[in-house]
């Protein structure tokens, strides 16, 4: 009953780490981040991976997720990187992936290297989606600029269409995942909508073409200067472009 | 500040989550019940208690409310011995998890031998877990069910002041009382008990060991229940302190004692409840007064759906 | 010399952990013998 049990014997207070502590799980496990891991919650995670059951180790995970409650399940999505069998765990993720508690869901895609390394396209793009959806922020997503295509910025552009078209806003992240492929999707009529709106859809837009090499991109910044010029501002800050400015 | 400690949010809409917030209610417990029509497969029962400890406390959570629960087999499905027997199996494990504050509602329905030996088996494990017990008290024959709940649980050795009797009258009040048990009561339309008949009972018994709840459920029911009883009685001059003890003071003393909760759960939010669960009543953090309004007044004016 | 991430974590625990260091331990590696008594992982 350790699972069970680890809130009431070690309590919920937040891991004490020091830099050097993170430092070192960096060291150990590339991406990894247990920062705002509580100590149950670690708990929980050292008793899964060390528990050496005769069943299949994604069956065990199943037995202890199908019943687990919520801080439970948040802790079971945070071990990800450490479990056995990764591979194994597709279904489960999945899951998690459909949970409606928000906290499970960023258990997985928030300072998680795991779907990085995990998922395929689609379900690394419907993730970005969805946090979309939810209003969860993309910046503490593991691996955003390398796992970026073609086809997400398609989707993205869809996103950014629908949300126009409700009279809705967006957030000024997703532009920098369509930025690469602008071109290719035919976005540039939208940079150059971005380009002209709020200030902080500006700069996300002017960043986000400021790594597109293309011709139309260096244009496009060309004839707004007003925000290109936010892109030196911005550039060691990109994460204050963060979701809480959805205009 | 309230708290209802008896009420089936998974029954209630989004509306009434905003009434309770708006009145002041800062906490619910949801007992495990049937669902309207019987369960007949033991895994609907498993995901459902997983439901009322994750899912729906989530939901609560997301209007300010911290929601509890209590898990356990029903009176009326204990009837069904096969689904009984693997509820049984299942129940120690959902007994450990966050939020789970009491085994219950339990009791009787009908009286039947079946309901009779799941609720020992069950008062056996509440006391081997620790944990106190809600139980619910039959809506026919209740005098005597009511008297024979209280007797089976002296029987299985539960210390009255774990054990909080549940939908209690003018009829089975007394004996409640005298025999040590807390006493709780429904004020729920037609069928259980109402605000005017709660405020003389105050003015009775006055307030110890006693606790009003709304048991709002799938039927014609008020989730304000809780917060109009108070309000009654404060205008007929009964005492504040009364008024606290038995709409929010008594329900933290008993449920407490599975340290499953505490005042300081939405006074004093950990941060990572904020973080992942909890959005936090922003009634008591604007400092606004509570106030009592139907569930979805403001919204069935306007054509404005946004 | 490189840990591996749970034991890393299982350090933090333990550091942070104090009366309940023991039981702990004792747990997990009960649950890393496989023991048939602690089966119930939950």
């Amino acid at each position: 009953m350790v699972m069970g049990l680890a809130p009431r014997l070690l309590g919920k207070a937040e891991l004490a780490l020091s830099i050097e502590d993170l430092s070192q799980a960096n060291g150990a496990l590339e991406g990894w981040q247990p920062e705002g891991l509580s100590i149950d919650g670690a708990a929980r995670i050292v008793a899964l991976t060390m528990y050496r059951g005769e069943r299949p180790f994604a069956e065990i995970f199943k037995d202890l997720r199908r019943t687990a409650d919520a801080r439970e399940l948040v802790a079971l999505y945070r071990g990800l990187p450490l479990y056995p069998k990764p591979e194994s765990l597709a279904f489960e993720v999945g899951e998690g992936l459909r949970s409606n508690m928000l906290g499970v869901f960023e258990a997985i895609t928030q300072h998680n290297p795991y779907p990085r390394l995990h998922f395929d396209e689609h379900r690394w793009n419907h993730m970005i989606l969805k946090a979309l959806f939810v209003n969860s922020s993309l910046a503490n997503i593991v691996g955003l600029d390398e796992r970026n295509n073609p086809e997400l910025a398609r989707q993205l552009l869809d996103h950014v269409h629908e949300r126009w078209a409700a009279g809705r806003g967006i957030s000024p992240e997703v532009w920098r995942y369509i930025g690469p492929y602008a071109a290719e999707v035919g976005a540039l009529d939208e940079f150059e909508r971005a380009l002209s709106g709020k200030p902080s859809e500006q700069a996300a837009a002017a960043l986000a073409l400021a790594n597109n090499p293309s011709p139309q991109a260096k244009s496009l910044l060309a004839a707004h200067p007003a925000a290109a010029a936010k892109i030196a501002e911005h550039q060691v800050e990109q994460a204050n472009i963060s979701r809480n400015e959805v205009v | 500040m309230f708290i209802d400690p008896h009420a089936h949010m998974i029954s209630r809409t989004t509306d009434d989550y905003e009434a309770m917030a708006a009145a002041g209610i800062v906490a619910v417990i949801e007992p495990a019940f049937w669902l309207g029509q019987p369960r007949t497969f033991v895994g609907t029962y498993v995901d459902y208690l997983s439901t009322i400890i994750g899912f729906e406390r989530f939901r609560a959570g997301q209007f300010g409310i911290r929601h509890y629960c209590t898990v356990g087999l029903n009176s009326k499905e204990a009837n069904n011995e096969e689904l009984a027997e693997g509820v049984m199996e299942w129940l120690p494990r959902f007994a450990l998890k966050e939020g789970v504050v009491a085994i219950g509602e339990i009791g009787y329905d009908e009286q039947t031998p079946l309901e009779d030996k799941y609720f020992r088996a069950q008062l056996a494990l509440a006391k081997e877990l620790q944990l106190p017990v809600m139980v619910h008290t039959p809506h026919r024959d209740k005098k005597q069910g009511t008297s024979r709940s209280m007797d089976v649980c002296e029987e299985m050795g539960l210390d009255p002041s774990w054990v909080v009797i549940d939908h209690n009258n003018e009829e089975t009040v007394k004996e409640t009382l005298d025999r040590g048990f807390w006493a709780g009561f429904s004020i729920y339309p037609s069928t259980k008990m109402g605000t005017v008949r709660m405020v003389e009972l105050l003015k009775q018994y006055g307030s110890e060991r006693i606790i009003v709840d709304s048991a709002c459920d799938w039927g014609i029911s008020d989730p304000l229940a809780v917060a109009k009883t108070a309000m009654l009685a404060l205008k007929n001059g009964i005492p504040a302190e009364t008024v606290r003890k038995v709409t929010y003071a008594n329900t933290l003393e008993v449920y407490g004692k599975s340290g499953q909760i505490q005042e300081s759960d939405w006074l004093n939010p950990p941060e990572i409840d904020q973080r992942t669960l909890y959005e936090g009543n922003s009634i008591l953090r604007g400092g606004r007064e509570p106030r009592i309004e139907a569930p979805g007044a403001r919204s069935r004016d306007s054509l404005i759906i946004e | 010399m490189s840990e591996k991430p749970v034991d890393l974590l299982r350090h933090w625990i333990l550091r942070q952990a104090k009366e309940q260091s023991a039981w702990f331990e004792e747990r997990v590696n009960a649950l890393a013998e496989g023991a048939r008594s602690v089966n119930c992982i939950w």
